[in-house]
Formats: C-alpha cells, sequence, structure tokens
C-alpha cells in the first residue's frame, strides 16, 4: 500500500516549500527530478500544476537561479539551484520545522493513546492530497 | 484536425509539439492577455513540455486545466505591456487619430473655399476617441481578457461605441468653432506626420518586440523570422492611418 498518497492535503500544502528547497540543495536539478525525489522520499506525487508554481515563486525570491540547458534528445531541461539566499531560506525553515515538529509530538504524547481506545475513535476518511 | 484548427495550432505544435496543442493554446493565450512577454511564455511552455516528456503524464494530467495553471504561475507583465509601454504605443497613434480627424474635416471647406465649422458633436466625438485610447491603455489586460473570453462583450461595446458617436454627430450640430479649413489642414498634416514619426521611432528603436513566442534552443533563424513578422505587423497601422486620412482628404476635396 502506498501509503504517502494519504497525507492530508493540509500538511502537504505546509511542508512542501521546505521539502523542495531541500530537494533542489542537492545540486542542480530540474521540476521532474524533484518531483520523482519527492516520490521517492515518501511524500507522494506532487503534480507539474504544483510544484512549478512553486519553483517560479523560489526565482521571484532568488532563492534559486536557474539555467537551460539541452535534454536528451527531448526538450530542454531548466536546471534549479539554491543561491545563498535560498540555503538560508532553507536552514532557518528546516530548524522551525524541527521544533514544530518535536512540539507537536510532545503535545500528541501528553494526549496519550491510553486515554481514548482505539474502538472509540470514530473512522473519519482521509482527505485526498490535491498535489 | 480540420485545416482551420492546424492552421490554429501550428506554432504551439512547432515550439511544444510533445503536448496536447488545444492545451498549449489556452496556456499561451491565457499569458498573451495578460502582458507576459513571449519569451517567458515560451520558457514556460518548454517546462511543461519537458514535464511530460519525462514523467510520460498527459499535460492536461500533470498541470490540469491550462487558464488555471497558467494564472497560478504569476508571471511578470512585460515592460512592453505596463502601462508606461503601452501609453508609448497609444499616444502618437492618438495623435495621428486626431489628425486624421482634422485632415479629412477640412477637405470639403478647402474644396468650396469656405470656414470649417467644428460642431459640438464632432468635438465630442475627438474626446471620446482620445479617451478610449486612454482607457484602454490603462486597462488593456482586462479589456482584452473580457472580449477573448466574451466576444459578444466586445462586439456589443463596438455596436454601441458606433452608435454613440453617429448620434452625437448627427444630434450636436451646433458649431462651437468656425476656423479656417487651413488650419484644420495644418493641424492634421502636423498631427500625422508627428504621431507617425513618433511610431515609427518607437517601432524602430524597440530593440526586438516582447510580444514574439520564443522557445529555449530554438534555431535562431525561425525566431528571427517570427520577430520579422511581428515587426511588420506592428508597422501596418502606423502606416495605415496616414494613407486613409490622406486619401479621404484627396477624395473628398478632388469630388467636391
Amino acid at each position: 500500500m502506498d501509503v504517502h498518497q494519504e497525507w492530508p492535503a493540509e500538511w502537504l500544502r505546509g511542508v512542501l516549500e521546505l521539502c523542495v528547497l531541500r530537494a533542489v540543495a542537492d545540486g542542480p536539478t530540474y521540476g521532474y527530478q524533484i518531483s520523482a525525489r519527492l516520490e521517492q522520499g515518501g511524500l507522494g506525487k506532487v503534480k507539474g500544476g504544483t510544484l512549478y508554481p512553486l519553483l517560479k515563486r523560489f526565482e521571484a525570491k532568488e532563492w534559486v537561479d536557474v539555467d537551460w540547458r539541452p535534454g536528451e534528445g527531448g526538450p530542454g531541461r531548466k536546471y534549479y539551484v539554491l543561491t545563498a539566499r535560498g540555503s538560508q531560506r532553507l536552514q532557518q525553515m528546516s530548524a522551525l520545522w524541527t521544533e514544530f515538529t518535536a512540539t507537536t509530538a510532545a503535545l500528541l504524547q501528553d494526549a496519550g493513546p491510553a486515554q481514548v481506545g482505539p474502538d472509540e475513535i470514530e473512522a473519519e476518511p482521509v482527505e485526498e492530497p490535491q498535489t | 484536425m480540420s485545416k482551420r484548427e492546424q492552421k490554429r495550432y501550428a506554432l504551439v505544435r512547432e515550439l511544444a509539439p510533445g503536448i496536447s496543442p488545444e492545451w498549449a493554446e489556452e496556456f499561451v493565450g491565457e499569458l498573451g492577455t495578460r502582458g507576459v512577454s513571449g519569451e517567458t511564455v515560451g520558457a514556460s511552455l518548454a517546462e511543461v513540455e519537458s514535464h511530460c516528456a519525462e514523467s510520460g503524464e498527459p499535460v492536461e494530467e500533470a498541470f490540469g486545466p491550462a487558464d488555471e495553471y497558467a494564472r497560478s504561475l504569476e508571471l511578470p507583465v512585460s515592460a512592453q505591456q505596463s502601462t508606461g509601454g503601452l501609453l508609448r504605443v497609444v499616444v502618437p497613434q492618438a495623435i495621428q487619430v486626431i489628425g486624421l480627424f482634422a485632415l479629412i474635416s477640412s477637405a470639403v471647406p478647402l474644396s468650396d473655399g469656405e470656414p470649417m465649422g467644428v460642431t459640438l458633436g464632432v468635438g465630442l466625438n475627438a474626446a471620446i476617441v482620445v479617451l478610449l485610447i486612454l482607457l484602454l491603455a490603462w486597462k488593456a489586460g482586462a479589456a482584452v481578457r473580457t472580449v477573448a473570453r466574451k466576444p459578444a462583450v466586445g462586439v456589443a461595446v463596438g455596436v454601441g461605441f458606433f452608435a454613440v458617436m453617429v448620434a452625437s454627430a448627427v444630434a450636436l450640430r451646433e458649431e462651437v468653432l468656425t476656423v479656417s479649413p487651413w488650419w484644420g489642414l495644418v493641424l492634421g498634416v502636423g498631427c500625422l506626420v508627428l504621431g507617425t514619426v513618433l511610431s515609427v521611432l518607437r517601432v524602430r528603436g524597440s530593440r526586438e518586440s516582447e510580444a514574439v513566442l520564443t522557445v529555449p534552443f530554438e534555431e535562431q533563424q525561425r525566431q528571427r523570422e517570427r520577430r520579422r513578422q511581428m515587426r511588420r505587423a506592428e508597422m501596418l497601422p502606423v502606416v495605415l492611418i496616414p494613407a486613409f486620412a490622406v486619401l479621404n482628404f484627396l477624395v473628398l476635396f478632388l469630388l467636391t
């Protein structure tokens, strides 16, 4: 079962910017490679209609530099490279995200699974992510 | 696909053969009406095609509706399509239109040797035309998008505008100004020359039209060809307005 397809869409929207920045940080990369990297990493399929507007915003904020290179037999590829400004943003947001997940984890632990039995939890359908 | 459709989609099929031409045409059209430069539109189209080639997904599945995706990119308006850029295009043309009105109005009085009367209707129409041109320059993108989406609105506004012009010229015949027809001739020729010179200088001076659609790694020869075509298209109204004015002047002057 591909559990990654089941992440709630709101969570993905919140974390996508950070994950894409991290994927770009690995070196010059292009849209499809970023999308494949996110899918392999367990985030699920990020569609072009979601990914490229985000990359366009990165360009506008000068978090990435771009460079067109000829493709292999097909159309050219637009490569993205993280700038110093993008790298700084990645570091800031990574630290903040780590703190956030630690906070939520602590909150969830405090709530404690023992307080509510599994039979008492109403099965809520998981919303399909829009990515 | 019919011959008409083949012609309509010829450019996008040439620039992005790997994706649906209908999707590509809508994408290019949406960004074009938003005043995005041809180079930026072409690069975005190439990126879409590249992604579809790598992923093997149909463009509609990977990117959704073309117009929504185009809007989501939030691409900047090109310098030539900004309000300042549009004013540089329309102000010389507004001057040409004023010259056209003045020159044609002077033909009959010059031929008859009588003074030239400017009616309230003609004065009002000239003011309306200039205001309309400035309004279109200010809200060009919105106007183009409205007409592209609802052609009936464009036709209705055009017919309404023409009706107001005719009604105003017929109903408001009171002469507000009587001048020598030579003033009309001088004003007409002066405005036509000034407007034409300014327009020609703008078209020749612009390094290249930003409206020309180009994609990365395209043959330079094809790009140059399209730029030449665009420049000719830009030059057409610049030449047609004075030609129309002079022709009308000569016909009215010689036949009355």
